[in-house]
This record gives structure tokens, sequence and C-alpha cells, in this order.
């Protein structure tokens, strides 16, 4: 591995050594096939570049992050008046999830090198040192915390950081440790629903006798925190070979057999089934009412024959119905969800 | 592995069954009667500990107080049974579905005993719909529990000798469909007057008749695939929930006469905010209650077909088929 320089904090290393980074010498065919390789050789560095930050953000975790601030701002009252407060929220809470992201992959890049799922991430591959990975952590934490606090105040950019700490200095190193990681773990996944809820002045509208909307955010939490236990226990069942190679503790590595794991995914799926429903007490929408049921009693189908088979396709199955689910429930929460 | 000495999982099991099918019996009764703010606080009742509430003034007083005051005490006695079977269950119980399931149910019970509350301090047709769905899905998960529970008592005699693919599948059809079908219901039964237009109602009301026309299909599927090479107890099971989607269909039609009046065509032209529901007569009260309750039995029934034509049976047993 090529040793980390001043450069490597803005620029990943497999950049820099990408091919045709030699300078000075004329190309055979003249300076316009010259001119092409040089686009050739900047699109593959910037689809290098992406491809690295991709793995290193998650940007599909922190979309889903996202989607739930919105959810629950939305549901809590936050009105098209507060778009720009909602954006510069937005964007602050994604840098923190990025953050969170970075973060843990410093602090997992030996078991991350152990799994083929996560060999590429670009600090076991190589192409980021662990010191421009630890620069870009804290920028944008602090970067996110800030925008954060100057577009929503720091209600919101405090429960932004908690997720943080949370995920990286409690979830991390316990997966190392016991099964249970998964019950901290879906805190963190849960707590973005506390993020849109005091963005839009949860607090204030509750000391004020708005206990719906208060209802329904804690229904939202409750149901992200729920949701994620077949989702994570589909992925541990998928990945359980590379999890138990790499020595990290899921419930699927204790229990070959899936029976437990199985078991909490239909346990939580069904308890999810009355919580979703409560998201339309606000707005009263039987539409939203009915695609509740709809995507709660689709997940639960789906954990039920994960119970049964307890083999990868319906694993499969249930972490594909899983996302279905929670964006079809988001969308219609935003769409009909509005309060009265 | 069976555990040593007595296993109490079955009969708590079922006494939580039983318990359940009378507390949503008083549940129903409560919409029935609009008699859900007849006690205005929650979780005291009239300022009393609702267990040290006088007896006399509850048995003896106003009708609706003697509803919603029993069916917080049915509540009360449910969620105790549940406990006591999580306690059971978890010291002795060593299938790890059950042990799941009787997880949900605890969760569920709590969740049912907040909803209750928030119906009444929040005053929320909504919150009463979720109120009224969650109560089958309680039911459902303690038939399920009694069900497996069942299965090991009495070995093989009600395990499917094999599993045929086809009726397990109708048989879990059937299962959401009756959940489905009280979920669409519930929104019948708790219409926001002021909220809801004749065009909302007329689709909810094809919704309704469209989940009785699959419940209908589907029990007839399953009393047609439960032939004798499928368990005994299953075909038992198949031809009860026909019977009962039967008087269900009668049921049914009745509660719309009585709702809304003879029908003109398929669907009511619009809805009429009639009169009150206290006002309704014995007989129609009995009606309507009966349609509710009598679907949460389909819904149990379904449930116990399910598992008794094979859902949850070990890997094992399914690879026979």
């Amino acid at each position: 591995m090529t040793p980390p320089s001043s450069l490597a904090v803005a620029i990943p290393v497999s950049v820099q050594n990408a091919p045709g980074g030699s300078q000075g010498i004329a190309h055979p065919l003249g300076p316009a096939a010259e001119a092409t390789a040089d686009i050739a050789r900047l699109h593959r560095r910037l689809a290098a570049i992406l491809a690295d930050v991709s793995r290193l953000a998650r940007p599909r975790i922190a979309l889903m992050v996202l989607a739930t601030v919105v959810t629950a701002f939305w549901l809590t009252g936050g009105g098209r008046d507060d778009a720009v407060h909602l954006l510069g929220l937005l964007v602050g809470t994604a840098l923190v999830a990025a953050s969170s992201s970075i973060a843990n992959q410093i602090l997992e890049r030996d078991t991350d090198r152990l799994m083929p799922r996560t060999a590429r991430r670009p600090i076991v591959a190589g192409t980021l040192s662990v010191t421009a990975a630890s620069v870009a952590t804290v920028i944008t934490l602090v970067g996110g915390a800030a925008l954060a606090t100057l577009s929503a105040g720091w209600p919101a950019a405090a429960a932004a950081v908690a997720t943080w700490l949370l995920y990286v200095v409690v979830y991390t190193p316990l997966k190392r440790h016991t099964p249970l990681n998964t019950a901290v773990g879906a805190v963190a996944g849960a707590l973005p629903v506390a993020i849109g809820w005091l963005a839009a002045d949860g607090p204030a509208r509750l000391a004020a006798g708005d206990a719906a909307s208060a209802l329904t955010a804690a229904a939202l939490g409750t149901v992200l925190y729920l949701w994620q236990f077949p989702h994570f226990m589909a992925i541990a069942w998928l990945y359980r070979r590379q999890y138990a190679a790499a020595g990290l503790r899921m419930l699927t590595v204790d229990d070959p057999s899936g029976l437990r794991a199985a078991g909490q995914s239909l346990a939580a799926a069904l308890a999810m089934v009355p919580v979703s429903l409560v998201l339309a007490v606000p707005s009263g929408s039987i539409r939203l009412f009915l695609a509740a049921a709809v995507a709660a009693i689709v997940y639960c189908g789906a954990a039920v024959r994960f119970a049964v088979r307890r083999d990868d396709a319906s694993a499969r199955t249930l972490l594909l119905v899983s996302l279905g689910s929670l964006l079809a429930l988001l969308t219609a929460a935003v769409v009909f969800g509005q309060p009265r | 592995m069976e555990t040593a000495g007595p296993n109490w999982t079955f009969p708590l099991a079922c006494l939580l069954v039983g318990a359940t099918a009378v507390l949503l019996t008083f549940g129903a009764l409560v919409t029935t009667y609009d008699a859900a703010m007849a006690v205005p606080d929650w979780p005291a009742t009239y300022g009393h500990n609702m267990f040290l509430f006088p007896f006399a003034e509850w048995f003896y007083g106003p009708w609706d107080l003697f509803l919603e005051h029993g069916h917080r005490l049915l509540g009360a006695t449910v969620g105790l049974i549940t406990l006591a079977l999580a306690a059971v269950v978890w010291l002795k119980e060593p299938q790890a579905t059950v042990r799941a399931l009787v997880v949900a149910a605890v969760v569920l019970v709590l969740v049912q005993g907040g909803l209750g509350g928030a119906r009444v301090l929040l005053d929320d047709k909504t919150v009463a719909k979720v109120h009224a769905c969650t109560g089958p899905l309680f039911f459902a998960v303690a038939v399920a529990i009694a069900a497996l529970t069942a299965r090991r008592r009495v070995g093989q005699a009600s395990r499917a000798s094999t599993i045929d693919p086809m009726s397990l599948r109708v048989a879990v059809a059937l299962m959401v469909a009756a959940y489905v079908q009280l979920v669409a219901g519930a929104q019948l039964r708790h219409l926001d007057a002021a909220a809801v237009t004749p065009g909302t109602f007329r689709w909810l009301v094809a919704l309704h008749l469209a989940g009785a026309a699959a419940v209908a299909g589907l029990s007839w599927l399953a009393v047609s695939l439960c032939g004798p090479e499928v368990s005994p107890v299953a075909r038992r099971w198949a031809a009860v929930i026909a019977a009962l989607v039967i008087c269900q269909l009668a049921l049914g039609a009745g509660a719309w006469v009585v709702s809304w009046g003879v029908p003109s065509g398929l669907l009511p032209a619009s809805w009429m905010p009639a009169e009150p529901i206290a006002a309704r007569s014995p007989r129609g009260a009995a009606v309507v209650t009966g349609h509710v309750v009598l679907g949460m039995m389909i819904l149990g029934g379904s449930v116990a077909l399910a598992i008794s034509a094979g859902l949850f049976a070990k890997p094992a047993a399914r690879a026979i088929a």
C-alpha cells in the first residue's frame, strides 16, 4: 500500500496511481487522440472517486435516514414555509450519516477485510488511508452538526450527534461481543425520527396540547425500530458465513439454525402492524391507514415465510420486502399524512 | 426437545384465547353502542382505581358504563393471562416460534392497552380503528400459540401426514384475507361522518365486498383441497370455517340492512348519517356485533387451519412433500 501523503487526504490513492497518470510523454497519434485519451482517463478517475465515495458514505443508507427525517418533520406538522431550513437540515444530517459510515469503516477495517461483501471498501482496499478517513470523519461530523444547528436549531443537531455516538461508539464495537447488537443498532436507526420531530418544534407543539403529533412521532420511531429486526436478520442470515469468519456475533452466527433470528423477525413484524396504523392518527386519512395496513401485512407475510423456510431465497425476499414496505409506508405518510 | 413435568402452556394459551374472545365481543359491543366515552378518564374510572371501582355501580349501572368498564377489566385480565403465559413459555417452552409469538403477544397487549387509553383521552376515531385492528391480530397470535402447543401435545394426530403446499398456501391466503377484511370492516364501523365523502364510502363498501368474495372463495378452496391426505384436524378446521363463512355472509347482509336499509343496487348511492348507533334495536345491535365477532372467529379458525396444514412445521416435515 502506498504510504499516505498530504494529497491522500483529498484524493484517493487509487486515483493518484491510476493508469495513464504519467506526465510529459507525447501521444503517438497526435494531440486530438491525446485529448480523447485524457478524457477517458478523467472519466475513469471520476468513476473511481465516485465508487470510493459511495462505498465510504453508503448513500442508500443515508437516503433512508433522510426519508425518515422528512417523514417525521412532515407528520409533526412542519410545513412548506420551512423548506429552506429543512433542506439545510437534510444536508447536515446526510453529512453526519456519512461521517458515521466512515468512522464505522475505520473501526471495522480488520473484520471488513475478512468478508467479501466489505473487502472492496476503500480503507480495506488501500485506496484511502486511515488518516484521510479520520479527517473526513471529523470534517463531515462537525460540518453536518454545524449545518443542522444553523438550519433547525441545536436540539435537532444534538439528536443527529447522539445518533452518531450510538452507532459508532456503542453499536459498532458491540458487534464483536453480543448478538444484542441489533437491538442497540436499531435505536440508532430510529433516532432520525427525533431529528425531524425536534426540527418541526415537536416539544413546543406537545406543550401546546398537540398530543397526536407526538404520538405519531413515537409511532414512527417505534416502526423504524421494529422494522430493522426482520431487515437485519435477513442480512445476517444471507451473510452468516462471512460474519462468522470475521468473528462478528450476529444472531445467525450464535444460532446457525436461524430459529432465533426468524423468531425475532416474526415478533417484530407482528408488533409493527398496529404501530404502523398509528401513523394515520393525526391526518385521519383512510388511504394512509389502508396503505400502512397493506405494507405491514406484506412485511409480516415475508417474515412468516422466512420463519417457516429459513433459507437464502426467503431471506432475500424478506430483505426486498423490508425495503419496499418501508418506502411505501413513508411515501404514504408524506402524501396522505399531513395533520388535520 | 421435550420438557419434563406438567406443561401449562397449552391450557394457559386456551384460557387466553377464550378470554380474548370475550374481550373482543365486549369491544365490539362498545362500538355498536357508541359506549367508548362512557368513562371519560383513563386509566382511572371516574377517578377510581380501575380495579376498585364500586362493583354495584358498574354491574347495575347504565348499559354503556357496564360495557366500557367491563371491557377495561377484561382487557386487564387478558394482559395478566398473557404475562403468565409469557412466563411459562419462557421457562418451559422449547419451540422458538412459540417463544417469538409470545413476545409478540406481550408487545401487542401492551400496545393495545395504550391504544385503548389513547382512544379515550384523544376521543379519536382513527385511534379507535387502530384499536379495532390490533385486537384481532392479538387474537390470531393467541390462537397460533394454542395451536402450536396443541400440536405437540396430541402428537402426530394433528400434524399433516404430508404437507400439501397448495393447501398450505390457500390456508395462509385465507388467514391474510380474513385479517384484511377485518381492517376494511373497521373503516366502515368507525366512519367519521364529518370527514368521509359518499365516494370514499362507496369505495370502502366495494373493498369490503371484494374481501368477502375473496374469503368465501378461499374457504371453499380450503374445503376442496383438504382431502384425506391432509391431517384430520385441518379438514375439520376447513369445514368449520366454511360453515362460519356461510353464517357470516348472512350476518353481513343483515348488518347492511340494519345500517343502511334494504339495498337498491350493488352499492349504496351515498352514505346518510343515520340515527345514532346507540338507538339501534337489540336485534340490530346483535346482528352488527355478531358480524364483527364472527369475522374474528373466522380469522382465528384460519390461523388454526394454516398451522394444522403445516405452517411452522419443521423443515424435515416440509421436505416430505
